[in-house]
């Protein structure tokens, strides 16, 4: 082998050595850098790590951003940082967090803009690497040499946001270049941060829903408050319609307890003979289809007393739309519903009447002006068809009789000045083609509207003619009628008087025969008989008078002594009794009494006439005993006396016209029959008790009021 | 023994003849003017007063009569004082049952009273003894 082949195979070795070992040192030289990259990464997770620790601590929003944005810088040792946050305005809204040294532009707007332009080169949750310079539309990012960004969109809450790191242009030879590897750790970091905003939105839903709850408790707890204590009767049934609860006002309107009615369907025990039909059916039809539904119906009480129930039942659903419950309310309607009846019937009968009665009803809003008339003025003032709410004014001033049209205007200025409320007036009208003028009845009112504060006048027109024309027929006839009574007064007074005169005469001669001492007892007997029967003749006379009288005059009272007025009727009794009499009149009260004097005068004339007349002569001393009795409104005469009295069957027939009791005495059958006419007159009463041969008492009573 | 002066004034001279025996029945000693005209009646009573002569005792006088009536005769002798007629005992007769007569007449001073004609023996006692003219 020869050296020199040796040389070149060692020349060859060598530098095939030399290559190795160049390639080893490369080798070598990866192999240090890759464990180089390996600390680096190694040295990412780290920070990483510290990053996860420091999340896990309880932070607000704002300071988590905070710290997303120093871990940036830290892991992946950036420049600047910017985190972009982008929600709903309920959970976190928009929010961008730049580092604190990054301090050029921290204009919301500005930022908003530069996300856009950054957006279209990302991927959800891919990490990229960009070179600004070669991203021509990254102009929001010139001056910057490179950026790391993420984004990360959360469809479900919904939020969205970018991570980004940033070196500048004048910095760049300062920081080592970013690595693709980066990417997955931006990712993580980015899974990291989506997770912590997921978990705080999360607990912000349970806290609404926490609250959500407090309130439904408290608004539930409120409401069955409201639902025990309300008015209103409440029923809770289940899906079938059996009753679960009912508040008090239920019980109350019912008369059933919860524990009564539970598990039972209302309708069973609530409804009853006049429940309607029609109701009854939309109710159980509405329950059927789980509809709400509002009727009012007839039910009944536990005591069987129907009521107007208005009821409202409201089906109950849970979140899944399982009908659950129903829920009716029940009002008792009862009293409503007679309101409601007796308001329809009122304004019923109103407009029947004013139809068909002849009665105007006109209104006049003064604010706007505005005129209504029913057609029963139309046809009092006959209105042409062409009066209308404008001219109607004009054309019913024109119709008043001119001499009555100064007056009306006035009535009417008063009332629109408010100088008067109300107005009673009546007034003529000339209308066309006619020749005399009717008479018009107004009256008329003033009502403050409260809602407007403006005026309205009412007015009821009615057209009185016919009625004036009657009223004035009927006091022509009244007069006449007073005219014709008091000349019968007269003529009855003159032939009594006329009758009287020569009766009273031959009472007189009788009487002077009678004092004759040589008389035969023959003509002595024909004298006594000729003597009762002119008395009696008188007294029927007086009777007819009375009679007459008491039917044909006014009442006239006066003030007089009641006293002295029994004692004057004594007085005059005194001299037709044979037999010495009792006769006492006992005062109770004021003796002045205000009263007819004459026909109360011709009532116990009668009365105490008759006392004296049909006494017992063979009682030793006959009396008539006349208690008045004088309160402040009434009147009590008592006259009793001890005489024949009357059997019980003519006790009721006295006070009829021409009955006469005792075939013995003689008498018209008058005298009673006028003191009850009296009494009639005097609006009193008359009474009579007695037993034969007892006595009679007569009782007249009369109030003091009654009578004026 | 003093006499005592009756004037009797009636239209109807039956009445006043039957007063007449009533009188002369009670009173023996009586002296009696009878005037059937209310004018002539009216006259005689002025007359007296008018010549300060004292009026009678006793004045009977009508109501209803023609051409004046007792009222009218009434209002006439109101006219004069009263004091004339302090010795003298007016009443006023009739036989109207109208008690709105009764009521007019002792409405008036002068009169004593008001009786139902014709008088009686009794009522004429019972006057007299109120004028206290009996023993």
């Amino acid at each position: 082998m020869s050296s020199e082949a040796e040389l070149d195979r060692l020349k060859s070795s060598y530098a095939e050595l030399e290559l190795r070992l160049s390639r080893f040192s490369t080798v070598q030289q990866e192999l240090i850098s890759a464990r180089d990259r390996l600390d680096q990464e190694l040295e990412m997770y780290k920070r990483m790590l510290a990053f996860t620790q420091a999340a896990l601590i309880d932070q607000t929003g704002l300071s988590f951003i905070r710290l997303v944005a120093d871990a940036l810088i830290d892991i992946f040792e950036v420049e600047h940082s910017v985190v972009h946050f982008e929600s709903d305005p309920t959970f976190k809204g928009t929010l961008t967090f730049v580092d604190e040294k990054f301090l050029a532009g921290d204009h919301q707007q500005m930022w908003l803009d530069a996300i856009q332009q950054l957006d279209k080169y990302l991927l959800d949750e891919q990490g990229v690497s960009i070179q600004v310079a070669q991203a021509d539309t990254l102009t929001r990012f010139s001056g910057f040499h490179e950026l790391l960004a993420i984004k990360v969109n959360e469809p479900t809450v919904p939020f969205r946001f970018y991570l980004i790191g940033l070196v500048s242009v004048t910095r760049a030879p300062l920081y080592p270049q970013i690595r693709a590897s980066y990417s997955t750790i931006l990712g993580l970091l980015a899974q990291q941060v989506k997770s912590w905003f997921l978990l705080r939105h999360k607990r912000k839903l349970i806290d609404i829903q926490v609250q959500q709850l407090e309130e439904a408790d408290r608004e539930l707890r409120k409401l069955s408050l409201i639902a025990t204590k309300a008015k209103s009767g409440v029923v809770i049934t289940n899906a079938f319609g059996q009753i679960e609860w009912v508040n008090e006002s239920f019980e109350r309107t019912t008369g059933y307890s919860l524990a009564e009615v539970k598990g039972k369907k209302p309708k069973d025990f609530l409804q009853g003979p006049d429940t309607d039909v029609e109701s009854r059916r939309k109710l159980s039809e509405a329950l059927r289809a789980k509809q709400n539904v509002e009727v009012t119906l007839i039910n009944y009480s536990k005591e069987g007393l129907p009521y107007y129930n208005q009821l409202q039942v409201t089906p109950i659903f849970d979140d899944q739309g399982n009908h659950i419950n129903f829920i009716a309310l029940q009002k008792d309607m009862t009293v409503e519903k007679r309101f409601e009846t007796e308001i329809l019937r009122i304004n019923s009968r109103l407009e029947r009447i004013t139809s068909r009665s002849s009665i105007g009803i006109w209104e006049w809003e003064l604010e706007s002006g505005r005129v209504f008339w029913n057609d029963v003025m139309t046809e009092i003032f006959q209105f042409p068809p062409a009066v209308n709410i404008e001219n109607a004014f004009p054309a019913w001033e024109a119709l008043i009789h001119p001499d009555d049209r100064e007056g009306t205007l006035l009535d009417l200025r008063r009332l629109v000045d408010g100088e008067q409320q109300v107005s009673e007036h009546e007034y003529r009208i000339c209308r066309p083609g006619e020749l005399e003028p009717r008479f018009i009845r107004s009256f008329i009112i003033v009502e403050d509207d409260p809602m407007t504060s403006s005026k309205r006048i009412i007015g009821i027109t009615t057209d009185v003619t016919e009625k004036r024309q009657y009223s004035e027929r009927i006091i022509q006839k009244n007069e006449e009628l007073r005219k014709i009574n008091s000349e019968l007064d007269n003529f009855v007074y003159s032939i009594s008087h006329d009758l009287r005169s020569p009766l009273l005469s031959i009472k007189g001669i009788l009487h002077l025969i009678d004092q004759e001492p040589e008389l035969s007892a023959k003509s002595r007997r024909f004298l006594d008989m000729a003597v009762v029967s002119t008395e009696r003749l008188d007294h029927t006379i007086q009777e007819i008078l009375d009679y007459s009288r008491n039917s044909r005059l006014d009442l006239q009272v006066s003030s007089f002594n009641i006293e002295e007025l029994v004692q004057e009727i004594f007085n005059d009794l005194h001299f037709t009794s044979v037999k010495p009499m009792e006769l006492l009149v006992q005062m109770e009260g004021s003796s002045i009494v205000e009263t007819d004097r004459y026909r109360l005068g011709t009532l116990l004339k009668n009365i105490i006439g008759n006392a004296v007349k049909y006494h017992r002569p063979e009682v030793e001393l006959p009396f008539v005993h006349v208690f008045v009795t004088h309160t402040q409104d009434k009147l009590t005469i008592c006259i009793e006396d001890n005489g024949q009295g009357i059997s019980e069957e003519h006790q009721e027939r006295v006070f009829q016209m021409f009955y006469r009791a005792a075939s013995k005495v003689q008498g018209t059958g008058l005298g009673l029959y006028i003191c009850k006419e009296i009494a009639n007159k005097l609006n009193g009463i008359l009474s009579l008790r007695s037993e034969p041969n007892r006595g009679t008492t007569v009782t007249f009573s009369m109030g003091l009021n009654s009578i004026a | 023994m003093t006499t005592t002066r009756y004037v009797l004034i009636d239209d109807d001279d039956i009445v006043n003849c039957i007063h007449q025996e009533i009188i002369a029945i009670c009173d023996s000693n009586a002296d009696v003017r009878v005037f059937s005209s209310s004018k002539e009646g009216l006259a005689f009573l002025v007359g007296l007063i008018e010549s300060n002569q004292p009026l009678p005792d006793f004045i009977f006088l009508d109501i209803r009569m023609p051409e004046l009536d007792g009222f009218a005769v009434l209002d006439a002798l109101s006219q004069y004082p009263a004091e004339h007629f302090a010795q003298t005992y007016l009443y006023m007769l009739t036989s109207s049952l109208d008690d709105r007569d009764r009521a007019k007449a002792v409405q008036s001073a002068l009169v004593r009273g008001f009786r139902s004609k014709t008088l009686s023996v009794e009522m004429l006692e019972e006057m007299r003894k109120d004028a206290a003219l009996t023993s």
